[in-house]
């Protein structure tokens, strides 16, 4: 079940992107497009609504990274990673610190990020691992930097992939409670 | 007719939830609006536990509230999360990372945490269980060789005495009012006045709700020492009360002690109280019960460091989960004559004699079926004190039954609402209690340090493994 989605029209994608064709991802399991948009063939790819400076802060993608489904009962690992489901997507510029982000790289699940930055329509250009000399490379550094920091989620929800519950990210914030029953 | 009750865990549990849902989570967002992060500065050693960590640390803040502590070391990234959506909305407001979830069931992946902190919250949890099962979801975001940091509120306070582990305590709005009149609001500030108009708060049960005067972690509301947690009731704020109204409030608030209620949810507790409800299948399970029939000055089950569980009950619990538990009214009522008779007759300067640590005059009056409001006997020099119709209470009369205490404010919930007397459910913690408690129920964590800060016990343990 995809949440219902506002097409909006692209918009002023930030400076620090280049500038590249919006795809729309599909998601390994063929499972239904997470993108909040309809695809039809021969029509452009919509995104979700971006705008440049936001309103207000939203779930970032490092937060995303780390966030698992807590339903009861899922397969193991079957929680993550969430599916982002976006109508509000923002880009607030964050300060770079290359030694910051080198740091965050080993942490990260590397496959959920860009699938997660894809599924927002702004494919990172990241390669599918991070090559081992990733610390000095700086140009590497600043496309992580952009995805994990700079892009905010700030409507829409969160899917559990094995369960399929949504969760809702509301003025940025998601909830990630559950109901007594499914505690 | 009724269903068939659940069985006992499933019903300890849910109890839980109640007592929590009413008596934690629903005053926190119902006082949400008046939390300032600008009076309530992070603590030092908490303060110094997050800028140690080192740059580039993902650091988990459970319980985070209104975020103070999210934007203490910009060299790491900081998530914070809360039951509360109020105060979230706050946080991410001031452009912290935050989300909604609850302690219990974090949305976190295992091991993902450099550092995780938890402060002022663990002690909001009403059982044992619920305590344990919090810590040891921190632990599991944490990856090994990551540090925890774990503040609860502490039973051995300097300036007050807790006589129960296990307590309701009031909300004070008046002391915050000056506090409120001396911050610098956001743009937040038009909400809190809108809200402090449209209640209507009757001057006889403002007197239930000032003279609680609880919470600080620290003995006195000074607002030097203004780095209080943001449970503190001295954050709350904003009623419109008259000026000599609320320099009396201010010092009845410090001079009075804490409302208190007293039980514990801890599950052997209910078992006891439903077994002793049941009839004995035969007369000689009595006897072989392991439970001494005595009454206890305490009742709580917990005693920390000495590692047992203290099952001693006080006969008077046997209806601690009678159904028809009510919060008889007029108890409520005879406490507010008493005090306010208390006031009115100048007898603040008798209650400011009864400043001593001594046995906190005010045993909640719900706390025994029969008795109106406890008073220190101390206390009683000036006249008119003595006139009062304070009586004292003895711990060991009185029924332990705080749960239907617990339960029968939240039998009047819209009475309570209405007083504004908003109740903090509080597990305190003894010395030792909490290190027992990781030592024992969580060994994937092992202890580094603990200490007594302000008011509170605080542990720093670190996640076993490599």
């Amino acid at each position: 079940m995809v949440g219902t989605s506002k097409p909006a029209p692209l918009n002023h994608v930030p400076r620090s992107m280049t500038s590249s064709p919006l795809r729309v991802s599909s998601p390994r399991h063929g499972c239904p497009v997470t993108v909040v948009t309809a695809v039809q063939s021969g029509a452009a790819p919509l995104s979700p609504e971006v705008t440049q400076t936001g309103g207000g802060a939203g779930m970032k993608l490092l937060t995303h990274n780390l966030l698992c489904s807590n339903v009861r009962g899922l397969r193991p690992g079957g929680g993550f990673p969430l599916r982002i489901q976006a109508s509000d997507v923002s880009v607030r510029p964050v300060p770079f610190n290359a030694a910051f982000v080198a740091r965050l790289v080993p942490r990260l699940r590397w496959g959920a990020l860009l699938e997660a930055a894809e599924s927002l329509g702004h494919p990172s250009e990241l390669p599918p691992e991070p090559a081992p000399d990733y610390e000095g490379d700086e140009a590497f550094l600043r496309r992580v930097h952009h995805v994990l920091l700079e892009v905010e989620v700030l409507e829409g929800f969160l899917q559990c992939p094995d369960s399929g519950r949504q969760f809702p990210i509301s003025r940025g914030i998601p909830n990630m409670l559950l109901s007594e029953e499914e505690a | 007719m009724q269903p068939p009750p659940p069985p006992r865990g499933c019903r300890m549990e849910h109890e839980a939830t109640q007592l929590e849902k009413q008596h934690v989570h629903s005053v926190y967002e119902n006082t949400a609006a008046y939390f300032n992060d600008l009076q309530s500065k992070a603590w030092p050693r908490v303060r110094n536990f997050l800028l140690e960590q080192k740059p580039g640390s993902l650091i988990a803040d459970i319980g985070c509230g209104t975020g103070k502590y999210l934007s203490v070391n910009n060299q790491v990234y900081n998530i914070g999360c809360d039951y509360c959506g109020p105060l979230v909305e706050i946080a991410r407001k001031k452009d912290e990372e935050v989300l909604v979830c609850d302690n219990l069931n974090l949305p976190f992946r295992d091991q993902c945490f450099n550092a995780v902190i938890s402060i002022g919250v663990i002690h909001h949890f009403s059982t044992k269980q619920r305590r344990i099962k919090a810590i040891k979801e921190m632990a599991r975001v944490l990856i090994p060789g990551g540090q925890m940091m774990i503040y609860v509120w502490a039973m051995e306070q300097k300036n007050r005495r807790f006589e129960k582990q296990d307590v309701l305590v009031p909300w004070n709005k008046a002391l915050c009012s000056r506090h409120f009149s001396e911050s610098n609001q956001s743009g937040d500030k038009g909400e809190f006045v809108h809200a402090v108009k449209s209640q209507d708060i009757h001057p006889a049960q403002l007197v239930i709700s000032d003279c609680s005067y609880q919470t600080n972690l620290q003995p006195e509301i000074d607002s030097k020492h203004s780095h209080n947690m943001d449970h503190c009731l001295s954050r709350a704020c904003c009623m419109k009360i008259s000026e000599e109204e609320n320099r009396f409030y201010s010092a009845l608030g410090r001079s009075f002690r804490s409302w208190f209620f007293s039980t514990s949810l801890d599950e052997s507790a209910l078992r006891k109280q439903a077994d002793k409800m049941k009839p004995p299948k035969n007369e000689g399970d009595w006897a072989n019960s392991t439970v001494p029939i005595q009454h206890s000055r305490h009742c709580s089950l917990d005693l920390g460091h000495r590692g047992t569980l203290l099952k001693e009950q006080s006969l008077d619990d046997d209806d601690v989960f009678v159904e028809s538990l009510s919060l008889k009214k007029t108890q409520w009522s005879s406490a507010t004559d008493a005090l306010r008779d208390l006031s009115l007759n100048g007898g603040h300067q008798s209650v400011a004699q009864s400043k001593s640590e001594e046995a906190s005059c005010i045993n909640g009056p719900v706390e025994d079926r029969d008795y109106s409001c406890g008073c220190n006997k101390d206390g009683a020099g000036k006249s008119n004190a003595s006139k009062s119709s304070f009586k004292r209470t003895s711990t060991t009369d009185s029924t332990d039954s705080a749960l239907d205490s617990a339960v029968s404010v939240g039998d009047q919930t819209d009475a309570t609402l209405d007083t504004k007397a908003f109740m903090r459910y509080y597990h305190v913690f003894r010395e030792g209690e909490l290190c027992s408690l990781v030592e024992e129920s969580v060994p994937e964590l092992q202890i580094l340090s603990s200490c007594y800060d302000h008011g509170n016990w605080c542990i720093i343990a670190e996640k076993r493994g490599t």
